[in-house]
């Protein structure tokens, strides 16, 4: 019962404060109206000029931040693919068959072989067979990539005419 | 059934199609580290390198950038993945010295390598600084330098390019190209090519079981004393702005001046004694001078 008395009662004061709060239309526009002159410009230069710069000083300062944070030295690993080099065999068997026939013609002591040209084609051989052991050597670091069969295809060539001008020297 | 037979085939074709792309390709793994440095004009820059791909730029900024790549290749990625750390580097500045070097250093004596490795750095460097490279099994590429350069190279590719300066060359079983040259250029061949366009200044070099073309102007001097090299110049000078002296045995002297003239062994000219002096000795091969204008 005392309840009911209560919303009565509310119900009342509601109806009052509508009745009190009679607006007419003239003045609800003149209001909004009022309102619009009042806020927009301020409205306009915040989003107009304000917004877009603060957006840029933001970035930037995150840009100079980024940078500053950045290390130096970064690391980074990546999975692409790539064909596969075909292996070359070397085939110098007659090269190797050609020293020998130099060391045998040497063993008898052929005056040809004490000559200067022929003593520094042969230096150039015994540095070609140093240069070839040091690149097995990397070879078995590195892998036998291009660069590597490529170098070990010249000291063949290398090997094969320098072996070529020893016998035209004894054959002479 | 037949519908059933049909998939299975399609599927064994693509596993088998799988694994024979597996087979033909390989994994590449690759890390990359970047540092900079603050540089000063009196800086050297020293890099003893091997299985390197080298590229040096010169700019001009006062510090140095450098990047390290580390590249591995196998069939199996986890492989190509694990042998990235056999390549080891070392980079680092003591007073006035820069210094890069790289080696290989696999966990355990008896590890082999099974895949492919090499190493690649590339560097900006202010143009003033003096830099001194050494490389083994790779390349080496230069450009825009005008202080010290001296490249030892072993089976390596160089190109110099927009150089100036003191350009000192030694090359075993190498390929050399220089463009745009000016200064002082020393170098030692041996079984190596070298190839020059629009080179000037002071040049003096031994070449031996080689190829030397070069094409030159404005020479304050020329000396080439080689061994079983073939010599080639190509001047863009008047031929009588300079005297002569060319020699072979066993072999013969070109001159491509319009005349197309031959000589036996050797060929002394002096048109004047105040012109700078070009002298080529070479054995068994040809020395050809080209020069596009007539006497």
């Amino acid at each position: 019962m005392k309840r009911d008395n209560h919303l009565q009662r509310k119900f009342r004061d509601a109806d009052s404060i509508v009745e009190q709060t009679t607006w007419s239309k003239e003045d609800l526009w003149n209001s909004i109206e009022r309102n619009l002159d009042n806020k927009s410009p301020r409205n306009h230069i915040l989003r107009k000029r304000i917004l877009p710069w603060a957006a840029i000083i933001l970035l930037g300062l995150s840009a100079l931040f980024y940078s500053e944070l950045k290390p130096d030295t970064y690391e980074s690993i990546e999975i692409t693919v790539a064909p596969q080099i075909e292996q070359i065999l070397m085939e110098n068997a007659q090269t190797q068959e050609g020293k020998a026939f130099i060391d045998e013609s040497c063993k008898k002591q052929l005056k040809v072989c004490e000559s200067p040209n022929f003593l520094s084609l042969s230096t150039h051989l015994d540095k070609i067979d140093t240069e070839r052991a040091s690149l097995l050597e990397m070879m078995s670091r590195y892998g036998k990539d291009d660069v590597m069969m490529k170098a070990l295809i010249e000291l063949e060539n290398a090997e094969a005419e320098i072996t070529s001008k020893m016998i035209k020297i004894i054959l002479s | 059934m037949k519908r059933k037979l049909k998939s299975v085939f399609v599927v064994v074709f693509i596993f088998a199609l799988a694994d024979v792309y597996s087979q033909e390709v390989l994994r590449v793994a690759s890390k990359t580290d970047q540092k900079t440095f603050k540089v000063n004009d009196s800086d050297t820059l020293k890099i003893d390198a091997e299985k390197a791909h080298i590229e040096i730029e010169g700019w001009d900024q006062n510090y140095l950038t450098i990047s390290i790549t580390r590249i591995s290749k196998h069939q199996n990625g986890e492989i190509a993945v694990e042998e990235l750390d056999y390549l080891n580097y070392d980079l680092q500045k003591k007073g006035n010295l820069i210094t890069f070097s790289n080696y290989f250093r696999s966990p355990s004596e008896f590890k082999k390598t099974k895949g492919l490795l090499t190493i690649s750095v590339a560097i900006k460097v202010p143009n003033k600084t003096a830099v001194i490279i050494q490389n083994r099994f790779g390349s080496s590429s230069v450009s825009y330098l005008s202080n010290y350069l001296s490249l030892t190279n072993r089976f390596v590719e160089t190109k110099i390019e927009k150089c100036n300066g003191e350009l000192k060359l030694t090359s075993f079983f190498g390929s050399n190209e220089i463009v745009n040259f000016k200064g002082s250029f020393l170098f030692e061949l041996e079984r190596s090519d070298l190839r020059t366009k629009n080179i000037s200044g002071m040049i003096s070099g031994v070449s031996r079981f080689g190829k030397v073309s070069m094409v030159a102007s404005e020479l304050s001097e020329l000396t080439i004393n080689s061994q079983n090299s073939e010599i080639e110049i190509e001047m863009h000078d008047q031929k009588s702005r300079y005297n002569y002296h060319l020699k072979t045995s066993f072999n013969k002297i070109f001159l491509k001046d319009g005349t197309d003239d031959t000589y036996k062994n050797e060929w002394i000219k002096s048109y004047d004694p105040s012109n700078p002096q070009i002298t080529i000795n070479t054995t068994y091969s040809p020395i050809t001078i080209i020069s596009k204008n007539h006497e």
